[in-house]
């Protein structure tokens, strides 16, 4: 049995109130994913982001909204995503929910975890993108809160990475 | 960024397995299955209690309510027993059967202390029949189905 006694540093970060993103067939970077791990070596971290999902509610009235599918990873870089762009393997990953209806909202905060090494001084960041032009959406911003609608309200990202 | 020097996950274990195929719970009602990657070999906690995390990736096509839940055993026993029966845990929809749920999934335990080394597992059941869950495969990436692309999943536990 082996334990890790005492890891370095522990980088947290929460967004203030950012911008609503739309999720379309391009990958966009999650505002509040990014981080520069400053070490002086190759260490393993622990990188834990929390975000909040919603469906694209301003379609024109009677339309149907589109029903969520985003596909997400997690990329490195070493030049803060200049030119050097690394997909970190196994972090794929899809998030879609029950949107049978044409009018379903879908809400949901998702809370991926990843464990990966970093070199010095490299980067890391979510980006995520819809399956098609028929399953885009939003994030970071709700359209309902408190019993009224539209009322809308932002949610604040998270972000913890640990070395370890 | 604010860089917190000092703060450290006490006597931290932790594993990454990496996924070549899926694994898909039981079909039956009330059949807890194993999720691969979540077995902690052996862990002795160093405090008051020791705080296990769980990370995986699954899908459904279709109704599923999923119900998750933490075991332990000794270390060289085989009988594990659950770590808070009142602590289970649901995913899922029973709306329709044509959604399409699809989720990176993130649980956490807060565990009283024990003696001696135990390890852990994570399980998963379905109260009725026809609700499994495909976990560790993707079935579409990139605007397209794949069968080649697999999430990795992770444990860590800890004492406080």
């Amino acid at each position: 049995m082996s334990y890790l006694l005492n890891p370095e540093k522990f980088y947290l970060q929460q967004s203030n109130t950012p911008s609503r993103q739309t999720v379309s067939t391009t990958y966009i970077e999650i505002t509040g994913s990014k981080c520069q791990v400053t070490t002086s070596s190759t260490v393993n971290v622990l990188y834990q982001f929390e975000y909040y999902i919603s469906t694209n509610y301003t379609f024109g009235t009677g339309g149907a909204y589109d029903k969520i599918l985003f596909h997400v990873k997690l990329q490195k870089s070493n030049d803060n995503f200049s030119s050097n762009i690394v997909d970190i393997a196994g972090t794929k990953h899809n998030v879609s929910g029950d949107t049978v209806e044409n009018r379903d909202y879908y809400y949901t905060v998702s809370s991926p975890t990843f464990f990966t090494s970093v070199d010095s001084n490299d980067y890391l960041r979510l980006v995520i993108r819809a399956y098609s032009t028929s399953n885009e959406g939003y994030l970071h911003q709700m359209n309902q809160f408190d019993g009224s609608s539209p009322n809308q309200k932002i949610f604040d990202t998270s972000l913890l990475v640990a070395e370890i | 960024m604010t860089n917190l020097i000092n703060h450290n996950f006490n006597h931290l274990k932790y594993a990454v397995t990496t996924h070549t195929s899926a694994q898909t719970t039981s079909d039956l009602a009330e059949t807890f299955t194993t999720i691969s990657g979540s077995e902690c070999d052996s862990y002795a906690v160093q405090g008051t209690h020791a705080v296990y995390t769980f990370n995986f990736s699954a899908y459904k096509s279709g109704v599923s309510i999923g119900v998750i839940k933490l075991e332990y055993a000794d270390v060289g026993s085989s009988s594990y027993s659950e770590v808070d029966s009142l602590n289970r845990r649901n995913i899922g929809n029973a709306g329709s059967s044509s959604q399409f749920n699809r989720w990176a999934l993130r649980y956490s335990w807060i565990v009283p202390s024990w003696t001696g080394a135990k390890k852990f597992r994570v399980q998963i059941g379905h109260p009725s029949t026809n609700q499994a869950l495909t976990c560790h495969a993707l079935d579409v990436w990139d605007g397209a189905s794949t069968s080649t692309e697999f999430y990795s999943s992770s444990y860590y536990i800890y004492s406080i």
